[in-house]
């Protein structure tokens, strides 16, 4: 230690130059580091999508969602596989470990795909993977609107598809647009059947015709006068005529055209999912999603750039104008933050002036906060860190500390060059008064980085959402150490002077006059304790008392809400809705809620799913985006959650529609997550969904049964309505018809099929074969479809097979490779352990499980039980490592011991803020705890090591408590100072985002104004008791 | 991962330095205090099946109620068939001798009179001419016959036809056959808007054709103004039953709830769902046999808004996770 402050000092330019370079770094660091709003929380998910024409979710799950599951299992670090087989769609999500990298994931599964494919059945659809984003990526929405009001649903998803996603889609850092909303055009040819068997042509044929008279074809060149021509034959249809005159068959030299059976027409292709707006109609929207990794608000001024470019050359009255993007959420974000930070430097800065009372050290001292933000920069840069609300909270919080360790130094040097001998070089004496303080100066810092590890330690959501927080705290406050050690020495050394009068008188009356004041009254105070050490050890426990007693009053919750600004409304309606009901009671609830709420200035609703890629929901469900004005402009309500709460009061009369009323980012990040938000979920793995069903109803009658079960909710996972068609195989036999044939007609007359794509230039559009709507718009009509039969028989479907409605699934969800329903519910009034022992008891006893089925319990508490026993042995690790350096730092068992007592004293404080605030425990404030913890650590370690210093040099006890005492006054109300009032501008403001940061705040600064007061009292009034008798011993000059 | 945890956490580390103040057995509300909206509200908790909703929101939604009464069922079966000619009218015109033909009086759709000369024909054998006479009033639908040509008898130079009257050939399924008879009406109608008309089985025939296992019936369909062309595929649709029942409701104000057919009433506080049992159905009504009585007021229309709001307790979250 000695030798790094000689070096340093000796090669001063060295480290000058070392010092400007970590500043430019951090400088170049803070422009290229990403920025975002908050922390992404998303877990490495790799998603395979596949699309099968309208197949029921039974069949998906059968024919594809299954060969993709198992066809990925045992991927290397794959935590859980999770699928939805949906109407037409299956999803199949890949949960990979924290940390694993996500293109070798996707790498990883793209092999395992292959295999997939080959057991896929033809026809069935083709596997891709979802997007490379996260939750936090869906970064921008935009909205193309028509004014000219004449463009049809399908012009309109033209222009947004070959205009706007086509251009879009190129600007760098955007992964994927997805759109939805209008009708995606297709050239449909609506057969007649009464045509077909009037000409004796099949539907099979009128596929194969399509196929074989709509190509072009190359056939190498010729040489022309030593010329070379390319030779292509043009046979593309390129519009509706071309098809009309494709030739089905000829019957004694007389054609038969495709026009004679069948009308072709342009129309909207079936659709899984429309876009509303405003309660006015239907329209046509897009999401932005941006790769993993980019900068977000980077992206988005360029997706916004090119927006511009776009409309410029949209047709006519049409534009694309972004109606949602997290822009202006990061913006408001780091607004917050940095507002903050800059108050905090301010109050900093006028805190150093006061205490020190001159300007060369208080420079040397606030060069500290440039030096470690840079460092962190650096760091942040370096590990992947983006700047978000988190990160660059843990620097705001870290403000005030950062300056510690160099206060420490500065005064102890400011102190020594006053009491010098006038003749003694200034950098000897700079060099001792380093070297007293750097061990404890060390140690101190040390132990604050220290404390926050339980932190990294942290899973899921809130490890993700706090560890940048803990990580830039802790690598500032390692920059802060390094400033103080390797920086302060040469600073000092340059900067400071020695005081000009009073040369070799030591003497406090130089001393500035707000530290004499102080002085004047704390000396007394500080002396009637250590006399009566019984009254501060009183005052401790009574203050321990207050602090217990508030604590239980104290209310809980999660994380507090971020408020993001905008809002995002679930909608969920019967599961039998049909795709345009569905769309007309969004409109309703649009309309209502526009008309209720004047501050809602824009509302946008995705019904069912778009573009796949970000969503899988059924028609059912909606989401509808709420755009609403500056909440000083609100008249319905004043704060987000009385208008939440209005909202919901609302909506609560509204018929056949549930809603749920949440923000856009979390909704976004929730879909992505696994697992339940109740506290418990109990989970019944089977084959058979009817005996998962009734055996779901038994459980959840057994659960709710037992005490302290609240909100038990199962899994509703049936009501959407099937037409059943089943054959009847003896009524084949007698046809001689095969099943295939009878389903061919079903898939194609019925469902369709595409024969073929048409091009418009690049613009390709699907050739869609089926029965003209009137002839199967109804199981009747279905019923009289006509099947022929190898004798020329045409026999009508309902001859053939039984069509019956039934209820079927909504959507079958699987994980690990096995059907489950979810039996949830919320414990309330006793604690979980044993509510679930009670429950695996009740189970086992009343609830008799065919083979095969199995229960599994889960939910919040088991991530709650790991994360437990996670703690339990980082807590006392962490404990350890803190007691080994405090020993390491004293040598003395009861030194460090004394110093640990420091954090029940700074407890007191914390809650007495939270309660005085009315604020509630919570993640954020338990991590101010933790935080709070290591500044009053290192507060009683400056203290003890004054004490012993001076113990050593022979001073009596007594008086060595009351002058180790006012010595360090200075330095720890200092330290106090700075660290609390740096957090002050986080604990009153209320920008975006200070919602999570206000707790904290509140905690750090409550618990330093008790425990600075305790330490400044009740430790010297204690010391006596933990003086290390072996130290004072050995150190003492009259027992050598 | 929650609160719980970290207060476990700060009570840990608070335990460990002797401070016992943290009891880690604080029983803290449910976690995610996310979720708003109308979780709390179920309308739909049993024993209490009941939609109240407004005359606006009624309207908004577009229910519409209805008075229980008597109603029409007409119970139809759709028979598929062809026009062809009407075969009493047909005559086939031949040569009694081989000839050649010295002259052709009428060509392919001329109208003729029984007894009206349709060619003349120089006799092989006599060289005696002859003419071949039309045998009914009627049409000429076929004409093979050429100046100079040699007709060998058994050539079929004239077909006339009387096109007052066709045809209608229906093939009638299997499932169908019980319940087609002799004398039922048959709507009948062309494709391509090309007309409709009503007439009455006068033939049905005993056997079923080996080939289409479909049997015969037949309608003998007036044909004035020549539009229905022999050869044309036409949709029968017999009206197999027609009865007035007592009770008969529209079809869509039946909503399968609770995995039983229902119909929401309206009684003095809103609608109540009520299991009903259906008997007879046509294409739009269905009789009630028991759940609903006469002069009761339901919902007629909209009725799966109602069932909806009833759901909304159960919906959950439709997204997935």
């Amino acid at each position: 230690m000695e030798r790094l402050i000689q070096f340093c000092l000796r090669s001063r330019l060295l480290v000058l130059v070392l010092g400007a370079l970590v500043l430019a770094g951090g400088y170049y660091s803070y422009r290229r580091l990403p920025v975002d709003a908050f922390p992404d929380v998303s877990p490495v998910l790799v998603q395979i999508f596949v699309e099968t024409e309208g197949l029921a979710p039974e069949e998906v799950e059968k024919f594809v969602t299954y060969p993709v599951e198992v066809s990925m299992n045992g991927l290397p670090k794959l935590n859980q596989i999770r699928s939805v087989s949906n109407f037409g769609l299956s999803v199949v999500n890949l949960y990979f470990e924290d940390g694993m990298d996500i293109y070798q994931a996707r790498q990883l599964v793209n092999e395992r795909l292959q295999q997939a494919r080959e057991s896929i059945p033809a026809g069935f659809g083709d596997p891709v993977m979802g997007p490379i984003s996260t939750g936090m990526g869906q970064i921008l929405f935009f909205l193309l609107e028509d004014k000219t009001g004449r463009r049809t649903p399908q012009d309109m998803r033209e222009i947004q598809d070959w205009l706007v996603k086509f251009n879009v889609q190129t600007v760098k850092g955007v992964t994927e647009v997805l759109s939805l909303g209008g009708e995606v055009k297709q050239f449909q040819v609506q057969v007649r059947p009464d045509d077909l068997l009037r000409y004796g042509v099949s539907l099979p044929d009128i596929k194969r015709a399509l196929e074989a008279n709509n190509n072009n074809a190359g056939a190498q060149y010729i040489v022309k006068n030593s010329e070379q021509y390319i030779v292509r034959s043009v046979g593309l249809a390129e519009n509706i005529p071309d098809l009309e005159h494709i030739v089905l068959k000829t019957v004694d030299g007389t054609p038969v055209y495709l026009r004679q059976v069948a009308e072709v027409v342009t129309g909207g292709e079936i659709r899984a999912g429309l876009a509303t707006v405003d309660g006015k109609g239907e329209a046509v929207v897009g999401m932005i999603l941006k790769l993993i990794g980019t900068n977000t608000s980077e992206v988005i001024a360029s997706v916004k750039d090119r927006m511009t470019e776009i409309n410029r050359m949209l047709p006519e009255g049409v534009v694309v104008t972004p109606y949602y993007d997290q822009a202006t959420l990061v913006a408001k974000c780091v607004q917050t933050v940095l507002k903050a930070l800059y108050e905090a430097v301010v109050l900093v800065v006028i805190i150093q002036l006061l205490m020190l009372g001159a300007v060369r050290p208080s420079i040397v001292v606030l060069a500290s906060i440039p030096f470690s933000l840079a460092f962190a920069f650096c760091l942040m840069n370096y590990l992947g860190i983006s700047a978000n609300l988190m990160s660059l909270g843990g620097l705001a919080i870290a403000l005030g500390l950062l300056v510690d360790g160099s206060v420490v130094m500065v005064e102890n040097v400011e102190r020594m060059l006053r009491e010098s001998a006038p003749d003694e070089p200034r950098i000897h004496v700079v060099a001792r008064a380093c070297t007293e303080v750097a061990r404890p100066i060390m140690f101190s810092l040390l132990i604050i980085v220290v404390v926050f590890l339980p932190l990294l330690t942290l899973q899921g959501v809130e490890g993700k959402t706090f560890r940048p927080l803990a990580q830039t705290m802790a690598v500032a406050m390692f920059g802060s150490l390094i400033f103080a050690l390797v920086f302060t020495p040469v600073l000092s050394s340059l900067l400071m002077r020695r005081p000009k009068s009073g040369a070799g008188h030591p003497g406090e009356h130089k001393e500035f006059i707000v530290l004499r004041a102080m002085l004047w009254l704390y000396r007394p105070v500080v002396a009637f304790f250590v006399r009566r050490p019984a009254a501060a050890i009183a005052l401790g426990l009574a203050l321990l008392g207050i602090g217990g007693a508030i604590f239980t009053r104290l209310g809980s919750e999660f994380v507090p809400r971020l408020n993001e600004g905008d809002l995002l409304i679930r909608v969920t309606m019967a599961p039998s809705i049909s795709i345009e009901e569905s769309r007309d009671t969004v409109l309703r609830f649009e309309r209502r809620l526009m008309a209720q709420f004047p501050e809602v200035t824009r509302i946008v609703s995705r019904v069912g799913r778009g573009e796949v890629g970000a969503h899988a929901d059924p028609v059912n469900s909606a989401e509808a985006f709420v755009a609403l004005k500056p909440q000083d402009q609100w008249t319905s309500a004043k704060t987000l959650d009385e208008l939440l709460a209005r909202m919901g009061e609302s909506l609560e009369s509204f018929p056949g529609a549930q809603f749920s009323l949440t923000q856009p980012i979390s909704a976004a990040v929730d879909e992505l997550l696994t697992g339940t938000k109740a506290a418990l979920a109990v989970k019944l793995f089977g084959p058979d969904m009817e005996v998962l069903r009734t055996q779901a109803d038994a459980l959840a009658k057994v659960i709710g049964a037992i005490p302290g079960a609240a909100d038990v909710q199962k899994d509703q996972v049936t009501g959407t309505p099937q037409l059943l068609i089943r054959v009847n195989r003896e009524a084949l036999a007698r046809y001689g018809i095969n099943v295939e044939e009878v389903q061919e007609v079903i898939r194609i007359a019925i469902g369709g099929e595409t024969a073929g794509q048409i091009f418009e230039g690049i613009r390709r559009f699907d050739i869609y074969l089926r029965f003209a709507p009137e002839y199967r718009g109804t199981a009747e009509q279905i019923g009289h479809l006509l099947v022929a039969a190898p004798g020329g028989a045409q026999v009508p479907l309902d001859e053939l097979a039984t069509i019956a409605e039934i209820v079927g699934p909504r959507q079958i969800t699987r994980e690990d490779n096995q059907r489950f329903i979810t039996v949830q519910c919320n414990v309330r009034g006793r604690d979980i352990g044993s509510f679930v022992a009670d429950g695996q008891r009740a189970i086992a006893e009343k609830i008799q499980l065919p083979p095969g089925y199995f229960v599994q319990w889960g939910g919040q508490f088991e991530l709650q039980q790991e994360a437990n026993k996670r703690l339990a042995l980082v807590i006392p690790l962490t404990l350890l490592v803190v007691f080994l350096l405090l020993y390491s730092a004293f040598n003395s068992l009861r030194n460090s011991l004394l110093i640990l007592l420091n954090i029940p004293l700074a407890l007191v404080g914390g809650i007495a803020g939270l309660w005085l605030t009315g604020q509630n425990l919570s993640v954020p404030s338990s991590v101010g705890f933790i935080a709070l913890f290591g500044i009053a650590l290192a507060n009683g370690m400056v203290l003890v090591t004054c004490l012993n210093q001076l113990l050593q040099d022979g001073v009596p006890m007594a008086e060595a408590c009351v002058r180790g005492a006012c010595l360090r006054l200075r330095p720890v109300l200092m330290t106090a100072a700075a660290a609390g009032l740096g957090l002050v501008p986080m604990a009153l403001s209320h920008g975006t985002g200070s919602e999570v940061q206000r707790p904290l705040a509140t905690v750090v600064i409550g618990g330093l104004i008790t425990s600075t007061l305790l330490t400044l009292l009740v430790i010297p009034a204690l010391y006596r008791w933990f003086a290390d008798s072996s130290a004072s011993k050995t150190s003492n000059p009259r027992h050598p | 991962m929650n609160k719980h945890t970290l207060i476990t956490a700060v009570a840990a580390l608070a335990w460990f330095t002797g401070f016992g103040i943290l009891s880690p057995n604080r029983t803290l509300a449910a976690p995610h205090a996310d979720e708003h909206g109308a979780d709390e509200a179920q309308p739909g908790a049993h024993g209490d099946e009941i939609v109240r909703l407004d005359a606006a929101t009624l309207k908004e939604f577009g229910i519409e109620t209805g008075q229980a009464g008597p109603g029409q069922l007409r119970t139809e079966v759709q028979v598929p068939g062809e026009v062809r000619l009407n075969e009493s009218g047909v005559a086939h015109i031949v040569p009694r001798f081989p000839g050649v033909v010295t002259a052709v009086h009428r060509k392919l759709g001329d109208t003729v009179k029984a007894g009206e000369v349709l060619a003349t024909i120089e006799s092989n054998d006599s060289l005696v001419t002859y003419e071949l006479k039309s045998l009914v009033d009627g049409t000429v639908i076929n004409r093979h016959i050429a100046l100079g040509e040699v007709l060998e008898t058994g050539s079929e130079p004239f077909v006339v036809a009387d096109l007052g009257s066709v045809w209608v050939d229906f093939s009638v399924y299997q499932k169908d056959i019980g319940l087609i008879r002799e004398g039922q009406a048959v709507t009948i109608t062309a494709p391509h808007g090309l007309g409709s008309a009503t007439a009455t089985i006068s033939y049905l025939g005993p056997t079923m054709s080996e080939s289409t296992r479909t049997a015969l019936a037949r309608v003998v369909l007036p044909n004035a103004d020549r539009k229905w062309l022999p050869g044309l595929f036409v949709t029968g649709r017999v009206v197999v039953d027609e009865t007035t029942y007592p009770v008969v409701i529209p079809q869509s104000a039946v909503q399968v709830f609770e995995e039983r057919e229902s119909v929401f009433v309206q009684t003095k506080d809103g609608f109540v769902p009520r299991p009903v049992k259906l008997g007879r159905r046509d294409s739009a009504a269905v009789e009630v046999i028991e759940g609903l009585e006469r002069g009761e007021i339901f919902a007629a229309t909209g009725a799966f808004h109602l069932k909806a709001t009833l759901l909304k307790g159960s919906l959950g979250d439709g997204h997935n996770h």
